[in-house]
């Protein structure tokens, strides 16, 4: 909201010595936050830029768009200019820049500085302003006209210079949306004690009975609690004056004429909103009324909005005529015709209002005050404030009493109770009730009465949101200062909370990876079902379908990622095509799938089961001593010996087990522990790179960081070692290309003396069978007891090649 | 006795010095079967253990074992040595040191990794211990429980991706702030109440330089008996300087979020200037009642940052885009 500080003047004393840094600084702290700034007029030349009077128009003689004008400028000095504005008028009091000013051009949108020019052929010296001109506001459809008591050869820096705050208002302070709020606000921050300027409301009344006055009937006073109306006859529709026309626009509106006009000022000076109908386009009595099924109103933007029984609608005995506190309907509106005016000043149902204004996705300066729960007395006072100013300013004429319908409204203060004890603890200062019944009072709350130890704090009228204690803290704080409170830190006992396993590990497991030599990468949870489909295949997509959004930003975003394969293609797509080549990432981060019986997620009672996973990706070449790529492309054992290195820190041993996985193709493995599936690894398929335009070797793998989390076991115990000397014996084997070197350790490691096995060398060649492989084994053997002899281990030998002659049909390679 | 332990010490020594002379593999591999081989005089000796006194065979047979040991390990050094064949000798003045080390891969944490462990980190050392909540929420969580109704104003504040689901009553989002994990701790933990929430966030709202539409948060809540705005005002403050130095005094200013009251942002002066940070205040006692405990009793407060933000602020970073985009170039930055 736009708030003039010219305005706030007329209702409060600020001390001269109060800046408008110091406004801005402790309204932020203690009110409103202040977005921006506006100081108009501040860099008007005071010389330069003055009032001046239009003292002739005539065409001019090379263009018909273009007229030249006659100003009076001071000292009756008259300079002739070349002026396009089509509301320019003899008589007229205008902003008038002499060449040399410096104005804003909203053609170019910088400031220029002005020069005597010809303009089709006439020259002209000077320029009658457009508010966008001056910076007041970017309209530049007209001259800007002003009230016609300035003198002329006036400084117009001293007759419209204003600062302008952009104020951000809280959705629970619908007192703040207007000036007078913002004003009250001003006058507690700085106990400046000044008695707040109301806005005059004593209109006159001369009975007319010629005048019907239509009977007003609310049907439900929940939706509706109170409506207020009045009629005034013989009103003339014109142009504001020009000092009502400036306040609107310092409020960031735009004047359309009186009636309506005076209507939004009212609102922007008091905040009640108020509606204005051409009286002699009403039937019969006014109806507060659910709209019915098939209705439908012509609202004042020119849509036709079809209503259910849920819209609150204002009716008369023919038709609904406006969509209650949102906005008026055109088969009434106010038209430069318009002779006789009802004006509505009603409270509705906030929840009702916004419903509607979001139903129709209309969201008026009305709808916005009303769906904040305005307070029910605002309306009474409202329409008496814009009944004086019709009378005064449209000429008309109060012809009966005002009619105030409501279902026994009180008007009274709620009390809320406060006792000093709980405002101290939960301040956590030391503060006097006298201190904080001052600090109140600043702001309208008055002590009511004393029962014990409870204060009865009675809330003015205007705060709607004050229910409870706390409310009442918060306004004392505000006032008090949070500067003044001291920093403390907490005091009590630890908790003893149990923590998510997962957490930890996951970022042990990050650190691992970037060890390793792996970048983290974090990609969105969005993605789409085509690009699941190109990653998982057809039929698991369908099997298992993403959750898709109802609303999304774009098609690219439309479901939540059940795999984060394609974000890690994506990332290395994107920087092979940023001249990167050396690609080692991983990301850890959750996918997200239906709740079913094979899946239950991390997280109790989440409506999903979301996974986390730790997954990554490689495309890059072996690097040499200088870190330069080699030809060699990092490949499968590459990858799985990354992984082994970060799994024998964490003390785990998983096994690499050959498999079958869509989109994946050999090698790939099953990572497993204890026979549970804990990740996969593999290389993608050549056919998916393409569609992400990638062409060299992918090799990707995944991880459930939770079944890792439940894999560890952390060291428990420390195994002694042994004090007795090792012998290492070689073992090379030849066997089937079939036999994996993890079943034949697995044989050799069944052995009590085998302290460990370590693979040396793989043959295939010359030297034996097609089909065999020769792999070569060195073996430790060492007793936790006792020296081994020479003998016990060529038995232990024996008896292991025995063994693997037996499962595997393995011979000796001398 | 004695003599045979002579000879296998200098087994040891000859093979230290004729491996001086050795230049390349060839003659590497020929010391090695010189010294260690089967016809090497080391395995001749263990050949004749059994002529040796029972007594002392045990002892012998140790020193054998570890003097092949030693031999082995002479012959890795030298090979390593001899991969770099021009490789100056240590005791030549001209090396240069100003060569690379030999290369090694390193990898990074993404920025926000980097972010979130320093916000946590600090957190942790004032008592508040990291707990997660899932990231797609139901409205009730996400909403209804923290006091914002769906026919409230105060909604607007949060732009929501709402998902496809058949509760209609209570439909599913992406979770808008981690606010909801208030609501869920407090159903499990009883005072009294540290937890520190990170975790990804969703806003239905445009992306630029200042906007995105995932983002992370980390949200704080601690609930005892009796915790009042100015320890919320010295956890803050200790956060504060943990993460932006000695000198990053902060403010508290008003504010309104409907699950706190009072309620406030805090701002941090860093590098000339108050920049907010954080949204704050008391915990409203409508939410300590629903929970089942006593509100003239329990108090607290609670928080909630944006990490981008953070990570902006902290490395001076000057557009959101940058951290989903994934571009190498920058992640290697941190």
């Amino acid at each position: 909201m736009y708030v003039s500080m010219n305005w706030i003047k007329e209702h409060i004393d600020i001390p001269q010595s109060v800046t408008i840094e110091e406004i801005v600084d402790k309204l932020t702290k203690a009110s409103v936050e202040v977005d921006g700034v506006n100081r108009i007029g501040e860099w008007w030349d005071p010389d330069l830029i003055q009032v001046g009077l239009v003292k002739d128009i005539i065409p001019h003689p090379n263009a018909d768009r273009l007229r030249l004008t006659d100003i009076e400028l001071a000292n009756s000095h008259v300079e002739r200019v070349v002026c396009g504005a089509p509301n320019l008028e003899i008589g007229q009091k205008i902003v008038f820049a002499k060449t040399g000013s410096k104005v804003f051009s909203p053609k170019t949108n910088e400031y220029i500085i002005l020069e005597t020019a010809k303009i089709r052929g006439v020259e002209s010296s000077g320029m009658v302003l457009s508010e966008s001109e001056l910076g007041i506001s970017d309209s530049h459809e007209g001259i800007l006209v002003l009230d016609n008591a300035h003198e002329v050869g006036t400084s117009a820096q001293s007759i419209l210079a204003d600062t302008i705050l952009d104020v951000h208002i809280w959705p629970n302070r619908p007192d703040l949306m207007n000036i007078l709020g913002i004003a009250r606000e001003i006058d507690a921050i700085f106990n400046s004690q000044s008695t707040l300027k109301l806005p005059d409301t004593s209109y006159k009344i001369i009975q007319d009975d010629n005048f019907h006055f239509p009977k007003i009937e609310i049907d439900d006073y929940d939706l509706c609690s109170r409506y207020t109306g009045i009629l005034i006859k013989g009103v003339t529709i014109r142009e504001s004056p020009p000092w009502l026309q400036e306040k609107l626009r310092s409020a960031g509106m735009r004047p359309i004429y009186n009636v309506v006009d005076i209507t939004n000022y009212v609102m922007m000076e008091m905040g009640q909103p108020l509606h204005s109908f051409d009286y002699d386009k009403l039937t019969g009595k006014i109806n507060v009324r659910n709209a019915k099924k098939g209705e439908e109103l012509i609202t004042l933007d020119g849509e036709t909005r079809k209503l259910t029984d849920a819209d609150l609608v204002i009716a008369d005995d023919k038709t609904v005529i406006a969509l209650a506190g949102v906005m008026g309907g055109a088969n009434s509106d106010i038209s430069d015709l318009t002779k006789n005016v009802f004006l509505e000043a009603a409270n509705f149902n906030p929840n009702n209002i916004r419903r509607t204004s979001q139903k129709f996705d209309l969201r008026s300066e009305a709808s916005a005050r009303f769906e904040r729960n305005l307070p029910p007395y605002l309306a009474y006072l409202g329409i008496q404030r814009a009944a004086k100013l019709i009378q005064d300013i449209c000429g008309g004429t109060v012809c009966h009493d005002l009619a105030d319908v409501n279902n026994g409204i009180s008007d009274k203060s709620s009390i809320v109770p406060m006792n000093i004890a709980t405002v101290q603890k939960i301040c956590g200062i030391e503060v006097t009730e006298k201190e904080v019944l001052e600090k109140l009072q600043l702001l309208g709350f008055e002590l009511d009465s004393k029962k014990g130890k409870e204060l009865m704090i009675s809330v003015p009228l205007w705060r709607t949101d004050i229910t409870i204690i706390d409310d009442l803290i918060e306004e004392f704080i505000r006032i008090y200062g949070y500067d003044a409170v001291p920093s403390t830190p907490i005091n009590g006992q630890i908790p003893d909370h149990s923590l998510q396993d997962s957490i930890s590990i996951k970022s042990r497991l990050q650190d691992l990876f970037v060890a390793q030599g792996f970048n983290e990468i974090i990609s969105y949870s969005l993605t789409t079902i085509e690009k699941l489909k190109i990653i998982l295949g057809e039929e698991a997509v369908h099997k298992n379908p993403p959750i898709a959004l109802k609303n999304m930003l774009s098609s690219e975003r439309a479901v939540l990622r059940t795999s984060m394969r394609h974000s890690l293609l994506e990332t290395i797509s994107y920087n092979i095509n940023n001249g990167q080549s050396d690609i080692w990432i991983f990301e850890s981060g959750r996918i997200y799938t239906e709740r079913t019986k094979d899946v239950s997620g991390t997280f109790k009672d989440s409506p999903l089961a979301e996974q986390e996973y730790l997954v990554g990706a490689v495309s890059a070449k072996i690097l040499d001593r200088f870190g330069l790529p080699t030809s060699k492309t990092v490949d499968f054992f590459d990858v799985k010996g990354s992984l082994e290195a970060i799994f024998a820190t964490l003390k785990i041993n998983p096994s690499f087990d050959a498999s079958n996985h869509i989109g994946l193709e050999n090698p790939v493995a099953d990572i497993l522990i204890d026979g549970n599936i804990i990740g996969v690894l593999g290389i993608v398929e050549h056919a998916i790179l393409d569609q992400f335009d990638i062409t060299s070797d992918v090799i990707l793998f995944e991880l459930n960081i939770d079944a890792i989390a439940n894999a560890l076991t952390g060291i428990n115990h420390f195994d002694a070692f042994s004090k007795f000397p090792a012998v290492v014996n070689d073992l090379a084997v030849i066997v089937d290309e079939s036999v994996s070197h993890s079943s034949l350790i697995n044989v050799i490691q069944q052995s009590v003396l085998v302290h460990n096995v370590q693979l040396f060398d793989i043959y295939r060649g010359d030297q034996i069978d097609k089909n065999k492989k020769s792999l070569a084994y060195k073996i430790t053997y060492q007793s936790l007891d006792k020296t081994l002899t020479n003998e016990a281990v060529a038995q232990e030998q024996n008896k292991i090649i025995k063994q693997l002659n037996k499962n595997f049909g393995a011979t000796i390679r001398e | 006795m004695k003599s045979i332990e002579n000879q296998i010490d200098n087994i040891l020594q000859s093979g230290q010095s004729a491996l001086d002379n050795v230049q390349d593999k060839d003659a590497l591999q020929a010391w090695r079967s010189q010294f260690t081989g089967r016809s090497s005089e080391l395995a001749g000796i263990l050949k004749n253990l059994k002529d040796i006194p029972k007594t002392d065979r045990k002892d012998i047979g140790q020193k054998i074992n570890s003097i092949k040991q030693e031999l082995e390990q002479l012959f890795e050094n030298k090979s390593v040595e001899l991969i770099n064949l021009n490789a100056p000798k240590s005791n030549d003045l001209n090396i240069d040191t100003s060569l690379p080390g030999t290369y090694k891969k390193n990898g990074h944490l993404h920025p926000i990794t980097l972010a979130l462990r320093e916000t946590l980190g600090v957190l942790s050392r004032l008592g508040f211990s990291t707990v997660e909540g899932p990231e797609v929420e139901s409205s009730y969580y996400n909403f209804d429980r923290l006091r914002i109704p769906d026919d409230h104003p105060a909604r607007d504040m949060w732009d929501t991706f709402w998902l496809q689901s058949d509760q209609s009553k209570d439909p599913l989002l992406l979770r808008t702030h981690t606010s909801p994990m208030q609501i869920r701790f407090l159903e499990d933990n009883d005072p009294p109440i540290r937890i520190a929430v990170p975790g990804k966030c969703y806003r239905y709202e445009a992306t630029d330089a200042t906007h995105e539409w995932m983002m992370h948060q980390v949200e704080i809540l601690a609930i005892d008996k009796g915790i009042s705005i100015s320890n919320l005002k010295g956890t803050l403050q200790s956060f504060a300087y943990e993460m932006f130095g000695s000198d990053a005094k902060i403010m508290l200013r008003n504010s309104y979020f409907p699950f706190v009251e009072p309620g406030v942002e805090m701002a941090v002066f860093f590098r000339g200037q108050w920049l907010e940070v954080m949204g704050a205040g008391m915990v409203h006692p409508d939410i300590i009642a629903a929970a089942g405990y006593d509100p003239e009793v329990y108090s607290g407060f609670a928080a909630g940052m944006g990490i981008e933000r953070i990570a902006m602020l902290l490395w001076d970073i000057d557009d959101i885009r940058h951290f989903y985009q994934n571009d190498l170039r920058f992640l290697n930055k941190f």
